[in-house]
């Protein structure tokens, strides 16, 4: 782990700058991207023009207008997002087979086995900033240091089409002024809970008794301590690595909330049918179901429910959720947004049964995935789904090239 | 209750008993054993004898031994704490008294005093009526659990299969097992039976202590089946065991007609290149590849957590068009086990469905046969 180059390489306001790539009449003006912008939905990119005006990530429609009269609304293609995403992996692997796709529009590279090929890490990311603008249209902010975090630090420091380098030298005149909240790792909730000990920035996180922060947190504890030095060995993964899933699960925000359990219900199956055929395309089954309800006033409910035999097969989750369902009183609660998990998982069963019911019904689902696999998701499903079906077109922070998921269901 | 008995005997007995003796249980009572003076059975020598009893009230036990009874009575005692003390005795007679429900247990230089229960809040045990025994060959039901109890489920959500269905009637037997994925069924005929007619399911534990028992000793025991308990009387024990409420699936159903690949293969052979290949199998699924050739079969495996494979080829004749199956090499394993001569055939039909295994040596008025269903390969 001795001096190693990482870049992080961050798409700038990715999803807007795909669409004014797209259109270029939305070049240059202040453009928001959401979700189906006649259901109910936030801003998931707006244009740096947006920004401008103060419009961030995660507003609603209404607020964004309201800052920026003149922004224009663009609805979501994560398709076109997807194709960028690959092309991007395809040009970054030229340069090392270390990169970690972070999300759809963030990774790391490391590129410290590379440098006699193609030259310093800043050589290396002035080449593929240039690259990115001429072969795509888009810009990044790169982040270059001795690792993940403070290499992250640095592409978050600049912003648009920044270039940040973090010598190993100058680590801690950087972090000793640095706002706790900026480093990646310590979200609000600990952020809080250091303010109230009188510790804001990295700088005085990093003189804080470790043994006490490690009374605090644990494990979490001892890492706190070391990012705020700026230590971090953990590694680069490479493209092709698929880290083993811990759960596998889906949310969905109804279109409106309901107070209609049937309702409800309906959308259970769907996101139970999606659970399990990403369960299945990982060859995963798994024994803890885990339902959230986000009520109208916000308000998340969840329980979770182990059983004894492990799931693969959407109705059985379905079944399981909707037993968890029926603890709460939905007719009185409403529901606003609806989650199905699965976890508890083991990898690789395709036992096949000799019970002639249960072996039709495993002929059956594995006739139903070949052809949504060919034809797309739902192209064959339950009678019940069939109707009114309803998909929330949306990239989830767990995407990534290699798993072969089609978008919108992640 | 007082009496004398020697170390080595009861010993004997009480450790039979604590098979049954639940290991963790809600009810105190359960964690003892009974302690019952009793008038000898019939045909057995004059004189009183000592019943000792447990259960778990799925299955219980009584054995009896024949002791020097001075004074009737009984207790109940905490079983695993009573044979401690008396596995650490030394050999020799050993005198018990039972006094407002303590038991004294002297020994050559002391003695030993325990807390008990009174016997009469110890569950009622079924009781032995003779006159609906029947008799069986201990070796045949030994055989036959043997071949079968391996392949009951374990999955509590299908109760019926936690146990062997046992069907008797006229003068054949048979019995089954099946956990959904394989299945082993053996059935007699022409043998004496003795009249004993139905149809059982019953728990693995039952069979598994029965075997344990009787081992390779060769005798008539008792077999009654009763409406929701199955008695074994063996002469100096009775176990008697819960039966697994039907009804048992149709198992006719799942036997394959239509299976026309014939593959004959050495089963040692098979069975230790099967162990071997596996050690770097799937450790979840244990999934095993047999690709079948005319006269070769390639056995192989891989394991990604540990990037290994393995490969290894045997002879063999096969009568089919190439083919290649995944299976649970533990499920292999047990089959091959339980399959006597040099020989087994594998009769196949096509990677997605059953294939069935015989053995190539026949036992006279017997038929066995192990169904397995493959792993579905990866396209």
């Amino acid at each position: 782990m001795q001096n190693r180059t990482i870049l992080h390489l961050d798409m700038n306001a990715f999803f807007a700058a795909v669409e004014q790539r797209t259109n270029p009449h939305l070049k240059g003006k202040p453009v928001l991207v959401c979700g189906n912008p006649k259901g109910r939905t936030v801003i998931i990119s707006p244009s740096y023009e947006a920004r401008a005006f103060g419009v961030k990530t995660g507003m609603n429609l209404w607020e964004a207008k309201k800052l920026c009269k003149n922004s224009i609304l663009v609805e979501c293609n994560p398709a076109n997002y997807v194709e960028v995403a690959n092309h991007l992996q395809k040009l970054f692997i030229q340069f090392t087979p270390l990169v970690e796709i972070f999300s759809i529009d963030e990774c790391f590279l490391d590129v410290s086995g590379c440098q006699r090929l193609f030259g310093s890490g800043r050589d290396i990311a002035l080449k593929i900033k240039k690259r990115v603008r001429e072969e795509l249209d888009i810009t990044c902010s790169v982040g270059i240091g001795p690792n993940k975090l403070l290499a992250k630090l640095g592409s978050h420091l600049k912003k648009p089409d920044g270039l940040v380098i973090i010598e190993p030298e100058k680590i801690q005149q950087v972090l000793e002024n640095l706002p706790i909240q900026e480093l990646c790792g310590i979200g609000p909730r600990i952020t809080e809970k250091l303010n109230k000990l009188g510790v804001y920035t990295c700088g005085q996180l990093a003189r804080y008794p470790v043994e006490i922060l490690q009374r605090m947190y644990g494990i979490v504890g001892l890492h706190l301590h070391d990012i705020a030095w700026g230590v971090d060995d953990s590694p680069v993964m490479p493209y092709d690595y698929v880290e083993p899933a811990k759960s596998v699960g889906h949310s969905f925000t109804l279109p409106k909330d309901t107070f209609d359990r049937e309702v409800a219900k309906k959308y259970l199956l769907q996101l139970s049918e999606q659970v399990a055929r990403r369960l299945r395309k990982g060859n995963y089954k798994g024994k803890t179901v885990h339902l959230i309800i986000r009520i109208p006033d916000f308000t998340t409910l969840g329980q979770q429910v182990t059983i004894r035999k492990f799931l693969d097969e959407g109705v059985e989750i379905y079944h399981t959720a909707v037993k968890i369902l029926d603890k709460f009183n939905v007719e009185a609660i409403g529901v606003r947004l609806l989650g199905v998990s699965v976890s508890n998982l083991i990898c690789g069963s395709s036992q096949l049964s000799l019970m002639p019911e249960e072996n039709r019904r495993q002929c059956l689902i594995y006739a139903m995935d070949k052809i949504n696999d060919k034809y797309g998701e739902f192209s064959v499903t339950w009678g019940r789904l069939v109707s009114g079906f309803k998909q929330n077109n949306i990239i989830s922070p767990a995407w990534r090239p290699h798993k072969n998921i089609r978008f919108g269901y992640n | 209750m007082k009496f004398v008995a020697q170390r080595s005997k009861i010993l004997e007995g009480l450790l039979n008993i604590l098979n049954v003796l639940p290991t963790r249980s809600t009810l105190p009572i359960l964690s003892n054993i009974l302690l019952e003076t009793t008038e000898a059975k019939e045909g057995k020598g004059a004189g009183s004898q000592l019943k000792i009893a447990a259960t778990d009230l799925d299955m219980s036990m009584m054995s009896y031994l024949p002791v020097a009874v001075s004074k009737k009575g009984s207790i109940t005692i905490p079983g695993k704490t009573f044979v401690d003390i008396i596995r650490e005795a030394q050999e020799g007679e050993i005198a018990f008294t039972a006094t407002d429900n303590r038991l004294e247990i002297k020994l050559e230089n002391g003695s030993y005093k325990i807390g008990g229960i009174p016997a009469a809040e110890f569950p009622k045990l079924p009781e032995v009526n003779t006159a609906r025994q029947n008799k069986v060959s201990s070796q045949d039901l030994v055989r036959m659990v043997r071949k079968t109890v391996f392949a009951i489920s374990g999955d509590e959500t299908r109760p019926a299969l936690n146990g062997a269905l046992w069907k008797a009637e006229d003068e054949s037997m048979l019995m089954v097992a099946t956990d959904g994925h394989r299945l082993a069924k053996v059935s007699m005929k022409n043998k004496k039976f003795h009249g004993l007619s139905g149809s059982v399911i019953v728990p693995p534990k039952a069979l598994n202590l029965l075997v344990k028992l009787i081992g390779d000793e060769d005798k008539d025991i008792g077999v009654i089946f009763g409406d929701n308990h199955l008695i074994f009387n063996l002469e100096d024990s009775v176990i008697s065991s819960r039966l697994i409420e039907g009804p048992y699936p149709n198992y006719e159903a799942v036997i394959p007609k239509d299976n026309d690949k014939k593959l004959i293969v050495e089963k040692e052979l098979l069975a230790s290149t099967t162990r071997r290949v596996s050690i770097l199998s799937n450790n979840f699924t244990h999934q095993i590849k047999f690709a079948v050739k005319k006269d070769k079969m390639e056995l192989s495996a891989a394991n990604t957590d540990l990037g290994g494979e393995a490969r290894e080829t045997i002879p063999c004749d096969y009568d089919g068009e190439e083919m290649e199956l995944g299976f649970n090499a533990n499920y292999v394993l047990d089959i091959l086990k339980q399959m006597d001569g040099d020989k087994v055939t594998f009769s196949l039909n096509t990677p997605v469905s059953a294939g069935m295994i015989f053995p190539r040596e026949k036992k006279e008025n017997e038929e066995y046969f192990c169904l397995i269903m493959p792993l579905r390969l990866a396209d």
